[in-house]
C-alpha cells in the first residue's frame, strides 16, 4: 500500500439503499475501498452486487429514491452529500466516468467531436475553438484515425470500438485524477476489447490517472489492474493484489469465480458454475450472504454474518473459514487465469 | 448515390478494426477515399429521406404554390378584397373574374386568395404557440418531474374536461376580430397533445445513457435540457406543428362557420364558406373553392407530416 499522501479516495463504510415499495432495498451495505494516485483496482462481482451502484453513489448520479450514507472522501471533499453545484465541479474534471455501452452513451444529434468539447466547455477550462482542437488531439490520443475528420462525425457513423476509444476521449478530456470504467468492455466484440483496454492503459500511462474498473470479466482484471476487489451482496468479500487473490483465493466465492471461468490451458474441462443465483437486496440471508450457495458452508455461516478481517498484509477476506479453507493445488486458481490479456 | 458513398466511408472506418490483415496502403487508400467525403450532417440525412415521400413533395410543392398564390394573386388581381360592384354580382366563373363574384360583386378570386392567407396565417401561429407552450410544460413537468408534474398534469387534465369548442364558442366572438388573439385562444386549448408527447419523451430520454454520461461529466440541468434533451425533440416537435397547422385550419374554418371565429371585414376560407353556404344550389362554385383550398391545404400538410415523421425518426435505417 502506498502512503496516506499518495491517496485519492478513501471510502468508508458506504452504504446505498433504495426506497421501494417493498421496504428498503439494500444495495450496498457498507463497503470501503481506497484508491491511491496513479493505481488500477478493480472491482469485481456479479450483476447485483452492488459495484455499479456503489460507483454511480460516489458521484451522486443514483435517482432521488437512493440513500447514501457513510463516508467517501476525495482529497479533503466529502463527496457524500456534497451540494449539487460542487459535485457537478467535480464530476467529469476529477472524477470521470467511462460507460458500459458505447452505443447508447452519446448524443444521437450531436458530432462526436462535440461533445468532447462540450465536456471541455462546461468546466469552463478552454473556449470553444480551443475546446474542438483539444478534443481531435484527443481522438488521436486514444487511437482514432484521421481525428480531424472524425470529430465532425455522428456516432453512429463510429464503430462499437471506436465510439469506445471515443468515450475514453470524452472522460480524459479535463484531465481527471480518477477514472470510473463501469465494464468498458461488456459490450464489445472480443477482438476490440483487447484494443479498449490497452488504450486504457496506454492513456492512464501517459496521464498519471488512477483507475477503479468495475467488471465482471476476471480476464479483464488480470490484465489491467494492480488490486482486486470482490463483491457480493453488496459487501466486499475479499481483496488484495491481483497476483495474491488469483493464486490464492482464499474466499469460496472467489474461488467459485475463478473455478467457472472458461480457461485456454485446460482443453476439455468441464466448467464449474456457482449454484444458485445472487440473493435478492430485498430479502438477505440472515448470516453471510454467500452461505445458501457456498460449498464450504458450516452451521455459523447461516446465523451470522461475516466480518472483513486481514488475512496477510494487504490481503483481506471475509469468511468465517478464513485460513482455514483447503489449499487448491493444481487446480484452477493455480496459474494466471487472464494471461491472454497481457501484452 | 450517397449510400455507396457511405458505404464506403463505414467500411473505410471499420477496416483497420475489424481486418488489420488489410496491407497499410490499400488501407490508407481506402480511408482516404471515405473520408475526403464530408461527413453527410443529420438534417441532409433526414432530407434524404424526406425526399424519398413522392406524396410529401407533391404536398410541399402544392403548400408552397398555394401560400405563394395567396401571397401575391390578390396584386395582380385589378380588384380590391373590398371593391363592390352590384351590376356584376352573382356571376360565375370568367376570364373576368376567375372564381366569379359574390352577391356584392366582390371579385371572389381576390377573396378566396385574402382568405386562405389569414387562415394559414392563423394556423401557423397557432401551431407555434401551442408547440410552444407545450414544449415548456411538457419538459419541465417531465425531466423535473415531482410537484411540477402534478400540477402540469392536473392542468391538462382539467382541460380535457372542458370542451375546447366551448372556450371558443365563449371568447371566439369576443376575439374575432383580432387575428392574433383568435390564435392564441386556439392554441391555448391545442396544447394538450404536444405537452403531454413532449413530457413523454423527455422521461424517455432523461433515463437515456447519454444524459448519465453528460451529468458524470458535470452538466447541470439547464445544459442537459437545451443541449441534450431539446436538440432530441425537435423532430417530434417539428411534426407536431405540422398537424397543428392542418388541425387549427380546420378548427377555425369550423368556428368561422358557426360565425364564431374570425368576424367581417376579415376573411377566411372558412367564413366564406358559411358566408356562401346558402348558394350551394344556385352558385356552388363559392362553397367548393374554398372547400377545395382548404381540403388542399390539409391533404399536403398531412403529407408532409407522415414524411417529416419518417424522416425525422434518428433510429430509421438509411438503406431502401
Amino acid at each position: 500500500m502506498n502512503s496516506s499522501d499518495d491517496l485519492l479516495l478513501k471510502v468508508d463504510d458506504l452504504s446505498v439503499a433504495f426506497k421501494t415499495k417493498k421496504g428498503m432495498a439494500e444495495a450496498v451495505r457498507g463497503i470501503s475501498l481506497e484508491v491511491s494516485r496513479g493505481e488500477s483496482l478493480a472491482v469485481v462481482g456479479e450483476s447485483g452486487s452492488g459495484k455499479s451502484v456503489s460507483m454511480l453513489a460516489l458521484l451522486n448520479l443514483l435517482p432521488a429514491s437512493a440513500r447514501i450514507q457513510g463516508s467517501a472522501l476525495l482529497g479533503d471533499t466529502q463527496l457524500v452529500g456534497l451540494d449539487a453545484k460542487s459535485m457537478r465541479s467535480i464530476r467529469g474534471r476529477r472524477i470521470a466516468m467511462i460507460f458500459q455501452d458505447p452505443m447508447t452513451a452519446f448524443n444521437p444529434v450531436y458530432t462526436v467531436g462535440r461533445q468532447i468539447s462540450e465536456t471541455i466547455e462546461a468546466h469552463g477550462t478552454a473556449s470553444s475553438s480551443e475546446a474542438m482542437r483539444r478534443a481531435i488531439d484527443l481522438l488521436e490520443l486514444v487511437g482514432v484515425p484521421e481525428p480531424a475528420q472524425r470529430v465532425r462525425q455522428y456516432p453512429h457513423e463510429f464503430s462499437g470500438g471506436m465510439r469506445q476509444r471515443a468515450m475514453i476521449a470524452m472522460a480524459i478530456a479535463n484531465s481527471p485524477d480518477l477514472l470510473i470504467a463501469d465494464e468498458p468492455t461488456t459490450a464489445l466484440d472480443v477482438t476490440i476489447q483487447a484494443q479498449v483496454l490497452d488504450v486504457l492503459k496506454d492513456i492512464r500511462a501517459e496521464t498519471g490517472a488512477a483507475m477503479i474498473l468495475i467488471t465482471h470479466d476476471l480476464g479483464v482484471v488480470a490484465g489491467s489492474a494492480d488490486r482486486v476487489q470482490v463483491m457480493y451482496g453488496g459487501r466486499v468479500f475479499e481483496r488484495g493484489t491481483v497476483d495474491d487473490v488469483f493464486h490464492r483465493p482464499e474466499n469460496p466465492y472467489t474461488r467459485g469465480l475463478l473455478a467457472s471461468m472458461p480457461r485456454l490451458d485446460s482443453i476439455g474441462g468441464r466448467l464449474e458454475p456457482i449454484p444458485g443465483t445472487p440473493p435478492s437486496v430485498l430479502n438477505m440471508p440472515v448470516g453471510c450472504a454467500f452461505s445458501p450457495r457456498c460449498t464450504y458452508r458450516v452451521d455459523r455461516c447461516l446465523q451470522e454474518p461475516a466480518q472483513l478481517q486481514s488475512l496477510r498484509l494487504g490481503h483481506d477476506n471475509r469468511c468465517h473459514l478464513s485460513g482455514q479453507l483447503p489449499d487448491l493445488v493444481g487446480s484452477a486458481a493455480s496459474s494466471d487465469p487472464g494471461g491472454h490479456n497481457d501484452r | 448515390m450517397t449510400d455507396t458513398t457511405e458505404g464506403t466511408e463505414l467500411a473505410a472506418a471499420t477496416l483497420p478494426l475489424r481486418a488489420p490483415a488489410v496491407s497499410p496502403a490499400t488501407d490508407a487508400l481506402n480511408a482516404q477515399e471515405g473520408l475526403t467525403e464530408k461527413p453527410e450532417s443529420l438534417g441532409r440525412q433526414a432530407w434524404n429521406r424526406f425526399r424519398r415521400h413522392k406524396l410529401a413533395i407533391i404536398g410541399v410543392g402544392l403548400l408552397f404554390s398555394l401560400a405563394f398564390a395567396f401571397l401575391v394573386g390578390p396584386v395582380f388581381s385589378p380588384y380590391e378584397v373590398g371593391e363592390t360592384n352590384v351590376l356584376d354580382n352573382n356571376q360565375g366563373p370568367s376570364l373576368a373574374h376567375p372564381f366569379g363574384t359574390d352577391p356584392l360583386g366582390r371579385d371572389y378570386f381576390v377573396r378566396a386568395m385574402v382568405g386562405g392567407r389569414f387562415s394559414l396565417l392563423i394556423a401557423l401561429v397557432t401551431a407555434i404557440c401551442a408547440t410552444a407552450i407545450g414544449l415548456v410544460f411538457g419538459s419541465l413537468a417531465g425531466y423535473f418531474g415531482g410537484v411540477f408534474d402534478i400540477a402540469v398534469g392536473f392542468v391538462i387534465n382539467a382541460l380535457l374536461t372542458i370542451p375546447g369548442l366551448l372556450i371558443l364558442i365563449i371568447y371566439g366572438r369576443e376575439v374575432g376580430n383580432n387575428l392574433f388573439l383568435l390564435a392564441i385562444v386556439i392554441a391555448v386549448i391545442s396544447w394538450v397533445r404536444a405537452a403531454r408527447l413532449v413530457r413523454a419523451q423527455v422521461l424517455q430520454l432523461k433515463e437515456s445513457e447519454f444524459v448519465l454520461a453528460a451529468r458524470a461529466a458535470g452538466a447541470g440541468p439547464v445544459r442537459i435540457i437545451t443541449r441534450h434533451l431539446l436538440p432530441n425533440l425537435y423532430g417530434t416537435l417539428l411534426v407536431e406543428i405540422t398537424l397543428l397547422v392542418g388541425a387549427a385550419i380546420i378548427l377555425e374554418s369550423t368556428l368561422s362557420f358557426l360565425g364564431l371565429g374570425a368576424q367581417a371585414p376579415l376573411t377566411t376560407l372558412g367564413n366564406l364558406v358559411a358566408d356562401n353556404a346558402g348558394a350551394i344550389d344556385t352558385r356552388p362554385s363559392r362553397v367548393l373553392i374554398p372547400g377545395a383550398i382548404i381540403t388542399l391545404i390539409i391533404l399536403s400538410i398531412n403529407f408532409i407530416g407522415d414524411a417529416l415523421r419518417d424522416a425525422v425518426d434518428p433510429k430509421a435505417a438509411d438503406e431502401s
